[in-house]
């Protein structure tokens, strides 16, 4: 495993499950700077060869988020619709609207769930051994 | 914190959004549970204004920077449009550079252009700001000094060749991390942030930009790098082409210059060899074409210059091509000269010294040629030596025949005595006398020898003459017969007499003498017979004739020539001809002169004689005597004395004591008184103490102290009626100087015989005496 940390991203990253878990510092509102991190570091593990990969983001303290850093994550997991699985939990109400907005307009497989355990059911159900 | 919103809410947001108001929101609570429709949209709604006032800012943003890179790329194109067009001037070019970049990134730019070994930076006056004020100031605040490669920001951009950005937050702080001396210029200008970019071209430092910025604003970015780079790189090349440029025209000027210099010195060159009065020619040496010539040459060979450069060398040389090759081939490679005899267009030649040295010209191996005609040297030397061989010769009769004459003198001496002896003993004997036969020969020996020594005198010049003026042509008419008498049956007489013909002074005797010579050598040539050629002219004798000819005078004369068509003369009998007793005749039948007698005849007539003769093709003897004045003088009959008897008295002056004992016995026995003296000074000394008449003195010319002449003249102012009569051997200056060959003296020729002497004498007595009649 590694584990990258910004003040306000936990990103573990479990290379031969190719699943990162996401964490947010309480009270986050991600911004541009939190979307380059995300992008980069993912970037970095995925790799090239196209293999599916997950990300289980625990978006307890997620309180919002701004345009650019919609921009930002829209723009990568778009690139990576067809090998990316995102299963979420813990999202609050106004979360919960981005992320649908998100998932409907980038039409990525994307799932909320009310806890790990039934996310990774969910992921493991297409592939990743989460 | 507001209520839930309204679809109405919703509706105004997107109304406002559809007008371009992307700032307007639907208010939603703080903590919205979502949990009505209307809230959902709302708060839905509010993102998606969200991400369009993104895209909008980021579109706004993009095109920016579209603008800001067409803006560069604008600048870009009318910089380098603009470096283009400065790249002929150096300086100006860095002007542009430094503006350019001002004014597309401001604030401040000058340039620092590296030397040529790429070790130093070095200031230019290429610094640009936008306002005069602060360029002043910026100006002033240059420092003029090199910078080393490697040493403070611009050294160390243009030693790596990467460009530095260096922003601080105030101008003190810049001034703070900046080197001392540019300390107060970047406080006075507030300076902040700068740029140093290389002008790099190829990988080599040409020179760096220097930016600051003074303005408040944004410190330089990587945006303004990426610019201030593109400009530069342009800017490198035109700095180069600019350099290679003024590299190329200081080369060109150099080239032009040296052009010129070589025009000139070609020029120089041309005219010298154009001017030079030595014939000169250059020529290819493997086809011997000419490949240029000049003047003089031109004119020593007769070509026109378009005729001599379609010729060959080799046409020039007598000896021709493959000579002059030879020549050419033996000559080596450097320098080589020699004499060769030449052709002229027309033809004639002429012989030449050359010179040739190698010389490449225009892409030839060729030479030069120096040619010096020496034709007229030569001819003048072969003058010269036909000039010191007559004066050889000249020198030579001169020597033998004064020889010959003081022979002759004492043998006249001698002969009188022998012959007056011989006469007065035969005049005493009967003519049964026993010894009478034996007499007689010695006279008649003693007439021979007289003969020989006449001739000897003839040929000396030392002959008592009686010139006359004469006509040659007549002189050769009277003498025909004789002539034909001599010449004999087998050798035609033939004459070629000009008329009318000029006169020449000369003793008739001495000229028949010298015809009768010629005729007799020109038989005895001619022994199976042939043509003998007597031929007279007039001709004029120049100056060059007589420069030529030693002893000639130049003017008009007579020229007598006898032409045989016998067995001629090679060079060496003709070098010797004239001298006295040579001879090619067999013993016994020659005196050996003959030719002696002609020369000295002629010589002493102011004449000069030439032979011409090759062996087989005969002989021409040219004798030219000068013409002269005045009618021919008429023979007039001598009317012979007489008695040669007489009463009167003589005195009578001889150093030779025996001719003086004979004259005075000759003198006694004809019935004269005779006074005698052994010199002048008793001959004065008599006359003086003498109290009675002296008709007659009778004198030796040449003797010790006074001469025969000067005597008579002394003895004539106290005795005006004496008459004179001199005698003598030879002739000589004194003679001449004192008018005995003018006729002014009487004069009888040694030796004396009683016959000649008492004839002379009795004549001049009786002569005398009718004039005083």
């Amino acid at each position: 495993m590694v584990k990258v940390t910004s003040p306000t991203t936990e990103i573990v990253w479990s290379p031969d499950k190719r699943v990162a878990d996401v964490r947010y510092t309480r009270g986050t509102t991600l911004r541009s700077e939190d979307g380059d991190f995300l992008v980069a570091t993912l970037t970095g593990w995925i790799g090239a060869n196209g293999d599916p990969f997950a990300v289980l983001a625990d978006a307890a303290g997620l309180e919002g988020t701004d345009a650019e850093y919609r921009a930002k994550a829209n723009r990568f997991f778009r690139e990576h619709r067809r090998t990316a699985f995102i299963a979420l939990i813990n999202l609050g109400p106004v979360i919960h609207v981005v992320v649908e907005l998100f998932r409907v307009g980038t039409g990525i497989q994307l799932k909320t769930f009310s806890d790990d355990p039934a996310a990774r059911a969910w992921l493991r159900t297409k592939g990743i051994a989460a | 914190m507001s209520g839930s919103p309204s679809f109405d809410d919703v509706f105004s947001v997107m109304a406002a959004a559809s007008v371009g108001d992307l700032a307007a929101r639907v208010a939603v609570p703080d903590d919205p549970w979502l949990d009505d429709t209307a809230t959902k949209f709302a708060f839905a709604l509010n993102i998606l204004m969200d991400d369009l006032a993104l895209r909008a800012a980021e579109a706004q943003s993009e095109l920016a920077e579209r603008k800001r890179i067409a803006d560069h790329l604008r600048l870009l194109s009318e910089a380098a449009h603009e470096f283009s067009a400065a790249t002929y001037d150096f300086e100006h070019l860095l002007d542009v550079v430094a503006r350019r970049l001002g004014e597309g990134l401001g604030d401040l730019c000058g340039i620092r252009i590296a030397t040529e070994d790429g070790e130093w930076l070095e200031s230019t006056r290429a610094i640009y700001h936008r306002d005069p004020e602060l360029l002043a100031l910026a100006r002033q605040g240059a420092v003029a000094e090199r910078q080393r490669f490697g040493e403070g920001i611009s050294g160390r951009v243009a030693a790596t060749g990467d460009p530095i950005i260096t922003s601080k937050a105030s101008a003190a702080e810049f001034a703070a991390a900046a080197e001392p001396k540019y300390r107060p210029f970047i406080e006075r200008l507030g300076i902040t942030t700068s740029i140093v970019v290389p002008l790099r071209y190829r990988g080599k430092v040409l020179g760096v930009a220097n930016l600051v910025r003074n303005s408040p604003g944004r410190p330089y970015n990587d945006d303004d790098l990426e610019f201030v780079r593109a400009i530069a790189d342009h800017a490198a090349v035109a700095v180069e082409n600019a350099r290679s440029y003024a590299a190329e025209r200081t080369s060109h000027a150099a080239a032009v210059r040296a052009n010129e210099a070589l025009h000139d010195s070609e020029v120089a060159h041309r005219l010298l060899f154009d001017a030079s009065p030595l014939p000169l020619f250059v020529f290819d040496v493997e086809t011997l074409a000419p490949l240029a010539v000049n003047e003089a040459a031109l004119l020593l060979y007769g070509y026109s210059h378009d005729e001599f450069m379609s010729i060959n060398v080799s046409d020039l040389a007598v000896d021709g091509r493959e000579s002059a090759q030879a020549r050419l081939a033996a000559s080596g490679e450097e320098a080589a000269a020699g004499t060769s005899r030449y052709r002229r267009r027309d033809g004639s030649q002429f012989v030449a010294e050359y010179t040739t040295r190698a010389l490449p010209f225009a892409g030839h191996r060729a030479r030069i040629a120096v040619i010096k005609d020496i034709t007229a040297q030569l001819m003048g030397e072969e003058a010269l030596q036909r000039t010191e061989e007559q004066l050889r010769q000249a020198q030579k009769m001169e020597a033998v025949g004064r020889l010959a004459g003081g022979v002759a003198h004492d043998f006249n001496n001698v002969l009188s005595v022998i012959l007056s002896y011989g006469d007065l003993l035969l005049a005493q004997m009967n003519p049964s006398e026993p010894m009478r036969e034996e007499v007689l020969e010695i006279a008649k020996a003693g007439r021979r020898a007289a003969a020989l020594t006449r001739q000897l005198l003839m040929f000396s010049r030392q002959q008592v003459l009686a010139p006359k003026v004469l006509d040659l042509n007549e002189v050769l008419t009277n003498m025909d017969k004789m002539l034909q008498r001599i010449l004999g049956a087998d050798v035609d007489l033939v004459s070629r007499l000009t008329q009318p013909l000029g006169s020449v002074l000369v003793d008739p005797s001495h000229i028949e003498q010298v015809i009768m010579n010629l005729a007799v050598n020109a038989r005895d040539a001619m022994p199976i017979g042939g043509k003998l050629t007597m031929e007279t002219s007039n001709i004029v004798l120049d100056e060059a004739y007589a420069h030529d000819h030693l002893g000639v005078k130049p003017g008009p004369h007579v020229m007598l020539a006898v032409t045989d068509t016998g067995t001629g003369m090679d060079k060496a009998t003709m070098g010797r001809i004239f001298e006295p007793f040579f001879t090619t005749k067999e013993a016994g039948k020659g005196t050996g002169l003959g030719l002696s007698t002609v020369f000295g005849i002629v010589q002493q007539s102011g004449g000069s004689v030439w032979v011409y003769s090759e062996p087989g093709h005969g002989t021409t003897f040219k004798i030219y005597l000068p013409q002269v004045d005045g009618a021919v003088d008429l023979a007039r009959p001598t009317v012979a004395p007489k008695t040669l008897r007489g009463s009167e008295t003589i005195l009578l002056v001889e150093d030779d004591e025996q001719v003086r004992t004979v004259a005075r016995g000759i003198l006694v026995r004809s019935g004269y008184h005779v006074i005698e003296a052994r010199n002048a000074g008793e001959a004065l000394l008599h006359a003086e103490k003498y109290p009675g008449r002296i008709h007659l003195l009778l004198s030796d010319v040449v003797m010790p102290h006074m001469s025969g002449p000067e005597l008579a003249k002394r003895l004539a102012q106290g005795r005006p009626d004496m008459s004179v009569l001199c005698m003598s051997g030879y002739t000589d200056d004194s003679i001449v100087r004192h008018g005995v060959l003018e006729g002014r003296i009487a004069f009888v020729q040694k030796p004396i015989t009683p016959e000649s002497l008492t004839m002379k004498v009795r004549e001049v007595l009786e002569s005398s005496a009718v004039e005083r009649r």
